[in-house]
């Protein structure tokens, strides 16, 4: 793993915002701009084949940029895990042509925060139905209220 | 998909693309479940999975609850394996805490996972073999699934939805009649139970022509379609939590990870069968090792003062009073678990801002990802084998949708 971390320090010097280990998980914060070819590197070359998980956190009013989406690395070849984190502002770079398997996560953290993945052909409703006002998971969604019913289809 | 597509049949007439939803309301979807096929004639030209008829906003709910409160949030999601969903959630906060669990505690976690896989695999081995037209079949998986159901509710008090895991522990201790219930049946489950389900199923030759060859996944299918679980060992994979990055106990217990590498249905109902017999090696191997002692953590912060207690002194009532009604703060950070769940990989991703609340739960759902495969493996199969399909993926609705 510090390998791992080494190289891609070496590599991708400017766009590693910070990397660190805490309870014995391994995060790297990476620019947005620089998401995808770090992404491509980490499968190609340090053996990450599988996006265990995708989602996004909302930091509204406690950081800037508001959103940061959090990726779950799987390598079962040196039976590794690894988080990266992006700040974004609400675009990033869709991972679905480097995991196909992204498809539908990203397709729910789209429609829960609103986040614009870019390049995925796809970015419709999957656990809420089509036309769904606003994005529920963000902070200010407020579920008491902002919740409609569905008109019966 | 293009409308103005035309195809021409055998005969050389001009066909059109179907479009047929199968679902919300459909028996063999096992909730509701809804899929829009594009078919050729009885070939599926493409397929799409549409989900969400059954969320409720867990993830949302979350945030406004104590993290104790959230536990019975967890039974609800795969609700055929309430007790891995407890683990998976307990797991992650006492990560935050740092809280190391007693060792009787951890032996009965581990046996209880053990046991809800069985339980599991059960209602998967009757539903899937009903899907496919097998009715016998489902009356001897339920037999043995009610037998799991009656020693839950000896010692959770339910049958399902059992929220028996606590942030530290178990909520109560076994009791004896639940260890000689589950002994009894463990043994009868090994030597009789499952040669009984393999008989009727293994070598059945229309059995084996439904499901072999049906729904092809490769290795590399499953590492880009990020499925997991016995979906991924049947396709090769050769990668099981338990054994590879081993939590609880099961460093302690000798078991074998079944994998088959056709990638067809018949594998998954393989590895799912072998997993029935070495989840009930395991649990008697826990039988036997069960060491003594408490079995929750002991800190204060966390864990409230036994009931009895709390009934002739006023510090443990207000002792127990502000933990059950403010909760316990847990330390800014964030953690990612994921376990072995039956269905495949369950994890909860927590972010802690100090508050006794979660800022943010994620759930990782087994079954939600594993079922972007079903897109892929029904192209090209008959509108029949999609059956198949559902039932080999071993969906919850529950947990798809959250």
């Amino acid at each position: 793993m510090d390998e791992i971390l080494r190289v891609l320090k070496e590599r991708f010097g400017a766009s590693v915002i910070d990397i660190y280990e805490r309870l014995g998980e391994t995060t790297v914060i990476i620019k947005p701009e620089a998401l995808k070819e770090v992404m491509l590197y980490l499968r190609d070359s340090c053996g990450f084949e599988m996006l265990t998980d995708l989602t996004a956190v909302d930091w509204l009013g406690k950081r800037e940029p508001r959103f940061e989406v959090v990726y779950h690395l799987h390598s079962y070849s040196r039976n590794l895990r690894l988080r990266v984190k992006s700040p974004t502002d609400g675009t990033v770079d869709s991972v679905v042509d480097i995991w196909p398997g992204a498809g539908f996560m990203e397709r729910e953290t789209w429609e829960m925060f609103g986040i614009d993945f870019r390049g995925n052909p796809e970015l419709t409703h999957i656990l809420l139905w089509d036309g769904f006002p606003g994005w529920p998971l963000r902070k200010d969604f407020n579920w008491r209220e902002d919740v409609p019913l569905p008109d019966n289809r | 998909m293009e409308k103005d597509i035309l195809f021409r049949d055998s005969a050389g007439v001009e066909t059109d693309i179907l479009e047929l939803n199968m679902g919300p309301q459909h028996p063999a979807t096992h909730g509701v479940l809804r899929i829009k096929l594009w078919l050729d004639g009885e070939t599926v030209v493409k397929a799409r999975v549409m989900p969400g008829y059954l969320h409720r906003g867990t993830e949302k709910i979350a945030e406004q609850k104590t993290f104790h409160q959230v536990i019975p949030y967890t039974d609800r999601l795969d609700y055929l394996a309430p007790l891995t969903n407890n683990l998976a959630y307990v797991m992650a906060v006492e990560k935050l805490l740092g809280l190391e669990v007693p060792e009787r505690a951890k032996y009965i976690r581990t046996l209880l996972a053990e046991l809800t896989r069985i339980e599991s695999h059960l209602v998967w081995y009757a539903s899937h073999a009903m899907d496919l037209g097998a009715w016998t079949a489902w009356f001897y998986g339920f037999r043995e699934r009610e037998k799991i159901y009656d020693l839950l509710e000896i010692l959770t008090g339910q049958r399902m939805n059992n929220t028996y895991l606590r942030v530290g522990g178990v909520a109560a201790d076994l009791n004896h009649e639940f260890i000689t219930g589950l002994t009894d049946f463990i043994a009868s489950f090994r030597t009789k139970a499952l040669p009984e389900l393999h008989l009727m199923l293994t070598d059945n030759i229309i059995w084996k022509k439904r499901t072999q060859g049906v729904g092809l996944l490769t290795r590399e299918d499953v590492l880009a379609l990020s499925a997991t679980g016995p979906v991924a060992r049947g396709s090769g994979l050769d990668h099981d939590m338990r054994r590879d990055e081993p939590y609880l106990v099961y460093d302690r217990l000798s078991f074998r990870v079944p994998v088959y590498t056709e990638g067809d249905s018949y594998a998954r109902y393989l590895v799912r069968m072998d997993e029935m017999e070495e989840s009930a090696k395991m649990v008697e191997q826990c039988l036997a090792q069960l060491p003594r002692g408490p079995v929750l953590a002991d800190e204060a912060k966390v864990i409230p003062p036994p009931k009895d207690r709390v009934y002739d002194s006023i510090e443990n009532l207000i002792h127990h009073f502000r933990i059950v009604s403010e909760g316990f703060p847990v330390p800014e950070g964030e953690a990612f678990v994921t376990i072995e769940a039956p269905k495949g990989e369950l994890g909860f991703y927590i972010v802690s801002d100090g508050s006794p609340r979660p800022y943010r739960l994620h759930i990782r759902a087994s079954t939600f990802i594993n079922l972007q495969t079903l897109e892929k493996m029904a192209v090209g199969g008959l509108i029949a084998d999609v059956i198949t399909l559902i039932g080999t993926l071993d969906v919850v609705l529950g947990e798809v949708d959250r």
